[in-house]
């Protein structure tokens, strides 16, 4: 298939973080179509484009660090709540903040799932296994009007 | 009948005696028997201003003072019963209604009366003056409220009034003849101003006491002076007595009266005065002398603007008061003549004498300096409060901000450690050592354990922030669920549980269940090494306050390291013997401390622990 196919956008800063979790998925085969931002900015340069910029393939599912540098996980949230396009895109909160704030905040803001990374690796690696076989697999994303989206649905 | 001769030579007698008819100075008249006028001389009309013609038919009575008619009647009568004359005096009326005393004489002679009238007035008023001057002054000394005594020049007494007599209780009989000095009790000193009088002729308001009824001492105000005979030699002297007992009374209790007032205005704590319409101080209590450091003597006469730092104001007030009778709660502040201020609270009202009329203002200070300190104290404190409470609220949003940081970015180095030291381990191709995936091992370990550590800090330094919602909590309830999580938690033990009175309270319910939970899983962990773990939970009332208690039988621990239980990351036991991070009775503790309560222990080694708390501070 010629179409950029990615199944996730993964918005880590922490190199650490980002390589642990490419090693889950990985490790669970789930590590193809997995696109890299490593800040707010320029998570949402991908999904929205910028400069002129077209944005880049439209993802199943957004995996967001909430600390960020640039633009933070909570405000890349609202502006993906408030694009008409975008608005449905299934993403969830992948942090290590346990705040009752942060959590409150991400679901008043429409996050699909707010996920705490486990210290303990083992637990982080099953945790990864668990989301993508469910966003990726199990979950239904609704039909969105847009030429990824056609593309996407087009897919086997 | 008389001859023609005869009636001539009448005629010619006759105006002979018309001619000293008409000259007499005296009053002549004749009269018919009843008393009418029948002929008037001139002196009726030089004398009273009497026309001829105005008398002439008309009665004599009717010119008579009506106090006079009836006796005039009377001698009229006389003459017409057959008395040849009569004499007698009363009071006429003149032409211009003044009445004049007439010493009257009539005789009746064929039928008429011939009178003769004097103008005896002036004689008249001259007589009786003398013998009502008498009587007046008699009259007078008897109705005095003095006691009057004569003394002749030797001071034997010749006379004395009746108020005299009732004044030293002796008989106006038992007094004459007397020596002055037996009346008196000071007798030395009353012969003394005597003897002055008879040297100067008179001595007035000399206070002397007598010898009253009974031996009661009489204080008396005597005046007294010398009366001289025709020689201008003394005769005598005469003496005025006041008995003043009853003034001196009145002077006594109204000056106990004034003392007493006095007193209670010197007793006052508050500064006092008076002044007139002009603001001119009249007088002062002691406390407005130390008000002020004046003296009484300069205060009063001085103006009371003087002694306040704005001295209009004063003026205003003192303006105030005589307008509206009063003023209250006048803040005026008081400068001493050391130059020390006071603030004083002024309340004053008008003051009038018996007759209403307003005298002055009578003023009372009440020092607020104090409460105008406090006042001051009260808002620096506020202020300083409300800075306190800013800068709290931003070391609160500082720590918030920390904990975030903390619980965000100390995780992620963890989990690094914890994810490569694992992936170390699975891509082993055989080369490591069994001591070195041991030691990969504790590292692994360790992570976890710093996970924990950073959880359970991140949720005691919540506790801190977190706002207490007191509702109605069962205990018993509550205790019973949490036992059945410990039960579930430990398969392999015998645990026998034992619940006390558990009553409902007033408690944040989600931290009093961590209190709860963490009290049992303290009991729990150090009760592992008894077979059987028995663990109370209960209440009781200790001095009317509720005390919760949750109580084992295991290990214990010694009461000198009791003050350590409740510190973070303080822990009596080692790490290999019993797990855990030192935080769960710390947390215990802030919440306990929270709900205003406390929170203790007691245990001995080996001999099992019980810990108490309470929820709020001692009941009222």
């Amino acid at each position: 298939v010629n179409a950029p196919t990615i199944e996730i956008l993964l918005v880590e800063d922490n190199p650490n973080d980002l390589e642990l979790t490419l090693h889950a998925f990985r490790t669970h085969k789930l590590g193809n179509g997995i696109t890299v931002a490593r800040d707010g900015q320029e998570a949402l340069d991908h999904l929205l484009g910028s400069d002129g910029a077209a944005p880049g393939a439209r993802p199943k599912l957004i995996l967001l660090d909430l600390k960020l540098p640039k633009v933070d996980g909570l405000e890349v949230l609202r502006r993906l709540r408030e694009d008409p396009t975008l608005g449905h895109l299934p993403v969830v909160i992948l942090t290590s903040s346990r705040e009752e704030r942060d959590i409150v905040e991400s679901y008043d803001l429409g996050v699909n799932s707010y996920i705490v990374k486990p210290v303990d690796f083992d637990k982080f690696v099953e945790t990864v296994r668990t989301l993508g076989l469910y966003w990726l697999l199990l979950n239904e994303p609704p039909i969105i009007e847009a030429p990824e989206a056609a593309v996407q649905a087009a897919r086997p | 009948m008389p001859s023609t001769a005869q009636r001539r030579a009448a005629t010619a007698v006759f105006d002979e005696t018309g001619c000293f008819f008409e000259r007499s100075h005296e009053l002549l008249a004749t009269a018919t028997p009843d008393g009418d006028f029948r002929r008037v001389n001139s002196g009726w009309t030089d004398q009273l201003g009497y026309e001829e013609s105005e008398l002439t038919g008309h009665s004599l009575v009717e010119f008579v003072h009506p106090g006079d008619v009836e006796r005039t009647r009377g001698e009229i009568a006389k003459l017409a019963a057959g008395a040849e004359s009569v004499g007698f005096e009363n009071h006429l009326r003149a032409r211009d209604g003044t009445y004049h005393w007439l010493r009257w004489a009539a005789d009746i002679a064929r039928g008429v009366v011939y009178v003769v009238a004097r103008d005896v007035t002036t004689q008249r008023v001259r007589a009786l003056s003398v013998a009502d001057e008498q009587a007046y002054h008699l009259g007078l000394a008897e109705a005095s409220a003095r006691g009057f005594i004569t003394l002749d020049s030797e001071l034997l007494i010749r006379d004395v009034n009746e108020k005299m007599c009732q004044m030293v209780g002796r008989s106006r009989a038992g007094m004459v003849g007397a020596h002055f000095g037996e009346l008196i009790v000071e007798r030395e000193r009353g012969l003394v101003e005597m003897r002055r009088a008879i040297a100067e002729g008179l001595v007035s308001g000399c206070e002397l006491t007598f010898q009253g009824p009974d031996g009661r001492p009489i204080p008396a105000s005597c005046n007294f002076g010398v009366f001289r005979d025709a020689a201008g030699e003394v005769a005598g002297v005469l003496a005025g007595i006041r008995d003043t007992t009853a003034q001196r009374a009145l002077q006594g209790s109204l000056l106990a009266a004034a003392s007493y007032t006095r007193s209670l205005i010197e007793s006052s704590v508050d500064p006092m005065m008076t002044t007139d319409a002009d603001g001119v101080i009249t007088d002062v209590n002691r406390q407005m002398e130390l008000l002020t450091a004046c003296g009484r003597e300069a205060l009063i006469g001085s103006p009371f603007r003087d002694h306040i730092t704005e001295p209009t104001l004063a003026d205003q007030g003192i303006e105030r008061a005589f307008r509206d009778g009063r003023v209250t709660n006048l803040e005026l502040t008081a400068r001493a003549l050391d130059g020390g201020e006071t603030v004083v609270s002024y309340n004053a009202a008008t003051f009038a004498d018996s007759a209403g009329t307003v005298q002055g203002v009578v003023a009372t200070a009440r020092d607020i300096s104090d409460f105008k300190r406090l006042e001051h104290e009260l808002r620096d404190m506020t202020l300083e409060l409300a800075e306190r409470v800013k800068e709290l609220e931003v070391s609160n949003a500082e720590l918030h901000a920390f904990s975030y940081s903390v619980s965000h970015d100390l995780r992620a180095p963890l989990r690094a450690i914890d994810g490569f030291s694992r992936i170390v381990i699975e891509d082993d191709g055989g080369t490591l050592t069994d001591s070195q995936r041991r030691y990969l091992d504790l590292v692994r370990d360790n992570t976890q354990v710093m996970g924990t550590l950073i959880d359970e800090l991140l949720a005691f330094s919540r506790l801190a922030s977190q706002p207490l919602n007191r509702t109605p909590v069962h205990t018993a309830e509550l205790v019973a669920a949490l036992q059945s999580e410990v039960e579930a938690d430990e398969p392999g033990r015998i645990i026998e549980f034992t619940n006390g009175v558990l009553p409902t309270v007033q408690a944040d319910p989600g931290l009093l269940r961590q209190v709860f939970a963490n009290l049992l899983a303290n009991a729990v962990k150090y009760s592992r090494q008894r077979e059987t773990a028995r663990i109370t939970v209960a209440s009781e009332t200790r001095d009317g306050e509720l005390v919760f208690l949750v109580g084992d039988n295991g290990v214990g621990f010694d009461m000198r390291y009791s003050d350590k239980l409740f510190q973070v990351f303080q822990r009596l036991h080692r790490a290999e013997d019993y797990e855990g991070t030192g935080v769960g009775l710390a947390i215990v503790q802030r919440i306990v401390a929270r709900h205003g309560g406390r929170v203790w222990a007691q245990g001995q080694p080996d001999q099992g622990a019980t810990f108490y708390f309470t929820l709020e501070g001692r009941a009222p």
